[in-house]
């Protein structure tokens, strides 16, 4: 189990989407504890909205084996992560 | 003390699943949900245990992940098998798999703090990996269904991640 892809780009504004496209309940929580998401059943989805302070390292508070990134960048993307 | 535990654990899942006395062919998709289902169970009724007795926050989330995922597991296995018309049935090899987790509870529920959150993380880890091993070695090549075959497989990269969770716990709490 992992977060696709483990390293999101985003710049301030742009909107992120978790999508729960696995086989169990997880979440994406920050680190630091600066943002996470509800627990996301199998299916659910979650979004936030990148800030230039959102760039953190996250990872599942049920599977804290599973980390991701979050970085603040210039350019324009939005990024699904499945 | 621990290695002596985790290789009763071990051995006793492999007689229960592989056995010297079981071949792939003594296993329906009827004995293999049962399994399938008991072993999951009897991960969630450990976990029970450990919320009951350990204060450790991090055994603490892992035992509650154990509950949600695995009670998840049950769930999806228990719906596909009532579509498929295939009612579980209970068998020698999931009797033997309960018998022994009776067994590890038992001597678990003699100890306490840090001791029983050592011996509990380290009896995870045997338990996911026995439980894999088996799910890759027999129950998945011999599932006649292609979806109950499916669900199994698809159980395999949570089984990887609750090993890779217990090994890293059990890391840390031997380290104290």
């Amino acid at each position: 189990m992992a977060f696709h892809p483990a390293e999101v780009s985003a710049r301030p504004g742009d909107t992120i989407v978790w999508i729960n496209r696995d086989f169990v309940p997880h979440t994406a929580t920050a680190l630091d504890s600066a943002w996470t998401s509800p627990p996301l059943a199998v299916g659910q989805r979650w979004q936030m909205i990148a800030e230039a302070t959102t760039a953190s390292e996250y990872l599942c508070a049920f599977h804290p084996v599973m980390e991701a990134r979050v970085s603040i960048t210039s350019s324009n993307s939005t990024e699904e992560v499945p | 003390m621990k290695t002596t535990r985790r290789t009763i654990l071990v051995a006793a899942l492999a007689v229960a699943v592989h056995g010297s006395t079981l071949s792939g062919q003594e296993l329906d998709d009827a004995a293999i949900a049962h399994i399938a289902v008991t072993a999951n169970q009897l991960d969630i009724t450990g976990a029970e245990q450990a919320l009951e007795k350990s204060l450790n926050r991090e055994v603490r989330r892992f035992a509650s992940t154990m509950i949600r995922d695995h009670q998840g597991v049950i769930e999806q296995a228990a719906a596909l098998a009532t579509r498929l018309g295939v009612t579980p049935a209970d068998n020698h090899h999931s009797r033997a798999l309960a018998d022994q987790a009776t067994g590890v509870r038992r001597r678990l529920d003699a100890l306490s703090g840090e001791a029983f959150d050592r011996a509990y993380m380290a009896n995870e880890v045997a338990y996911h990996e026995a439980v894999i091993a088996a799910v890759e070695g027999t129950l998945v090549p011999n599932t006649s269904n292609a979806e109950l075959r499916a669900l199994l497989s698809n159980v395999l990269p949570a089984l990887e991640t609750h090993l890779d969770h217990a090994r890293m716990l059990s890391h840390e709490l031997s380290g104290r």
